[in-house]
């Protein structure tokens, strides 16, 4: 029995399949932008701007990917349970947006009031840590819903890229441009191996 | 259990040849695992070349077992790829058969079943 079900493993194909079609780098390097272009906007001070950058970068990430990734390895429709946990990686981002401005809210008020808690100059004496912790922890938990294990390297990278703005007299906004600097050259090298590794065939 | 159960297992004979060969096998077992896939990404993930692939794709067209659908996507011709109902059910057919066949506890490989050249 064991001998058919070892040869054709159908949850090991399914997976394969899914994850050939992420080969490509290309969120990597939509991630990698993305952190780059906040820093510049945290620079600039147009904060507004990193919350719109999301509405943008679906429709780009699709023409993207129907130009540089479909005409190399095809196109699939994934079965449910896929476009499902697919689903899931969409709303645990929307709940992490919408935890995050109702902590925002929660530190906003705590800091407006004429008696500030205890906790609140902990977390601003080491928010490069917080951020450090909320961001890995946001990695992890992407890479662990979609099957993406190299997301867990960009979660420990984070960690440790944004925590220790903490301990080095640097702005942290210049270890959020060089986090993204890294993710994005990691994609782009991604996509240079998924090129070579997938050329594009004339015929079908 | 495997004994008392002999008479209900199926034959050789009964295999579905049609899914058997191996790279219909592989096909079916691709498709079986997504809703649609189109022929490049078949292509790509069975490692088959153009004219093997398409003549195996004809032959489970004409079974019945998968549905062809030609499209254009932009000004590209697109085949896409989708197991039928039948097709679907013959590959469970197919895989509760090949388990049957296998289940008769019978020790096969020296090695798993703890004989390490104890053969006498």
């Amino acid at each position: 029995m064991s001998k058919v079900s070892d040869r054709i493993d159908l949850k090991e194909i399914e997976r394969r399949a899914y994850l050939s079609y992420h080969e490509d780098g290309l969120i990597d390097i939509l991630i990698g932008l993305g952190l780059l272009a906040a820093g510049l906007y945290f620079y600039a001070g147009m904060f507004w701007l990193v919350g719109s950058m999301i509405a943008i970068y679906v429709p780009i990430y699709m023409s993207i990917k129907k130009r540089i990734t479909f005409p190399r390895i095809g196109q699939v429709e994934f079965s449910k349970s896929r476009t499902g946990r697919a689903k899931n990686t969409y709303y645990f981002l929307v709940a992490i947006n919408v935890v995050g401005v109702v902590v925002g809210f929660v530190f906003w008020n705590a800091f407006s009031s004429e008696i500030r808690p205890e906790w609140m100059y902990v977390m601003i004496d080491n928010y490069a840590i917080v951020l450090g912790i909320v961001g890995a922890f946001i990695f992890a938990v992407v890479a662990w819903i979609t099957d993406l294990t190299r997301f867990h390297w960009y979660a420990a990278l984070t960690l440790v890229s944004l925590g220790s703005a903490n301990f080095i007299a640097s702005p942290f906004i210049g270890h959020v441009v060089a986090l993204g600097f890294i993710i994005t050259v990691a994609g782009y090298l991604q996509l240079q191996k998924f090129k070579g590794k997938y050329p594009i065939v004339q015929e079908n | 259990m495997a004994e008392d159960n002999r008479e209900e297992l199926p034959s050789v004979g009964d295999i579905d040849k049609m899914i058997h060969e191996p790279a219909r096998l592989l096909i079916v077992a691709h498709l079986f695992v997504v809703e649609s896939a189109d022929f490049l990404f078949l292509m790509r993930q069975t490692g088959m070349t153009f004219g093997n692939l398409s003549s195996h794709m004809s032959r489970l067209e004409a079974a019945g077992y998968i549905d062809v659908e030609k499209e254009f996507v932009g000004k590209k011709p697109n085949t896409k790829l989708s197991l039928t109902r039948s097709g679907r059910e013959a590959f469970e057919g197919y895989r509760q058969s090949m388990r049957q066949l296998f289940a008769d506890g019978a020790p096969g490989n020296p090695e798993e079943s703890g004989n390490h050249g104890q053969r006498s």
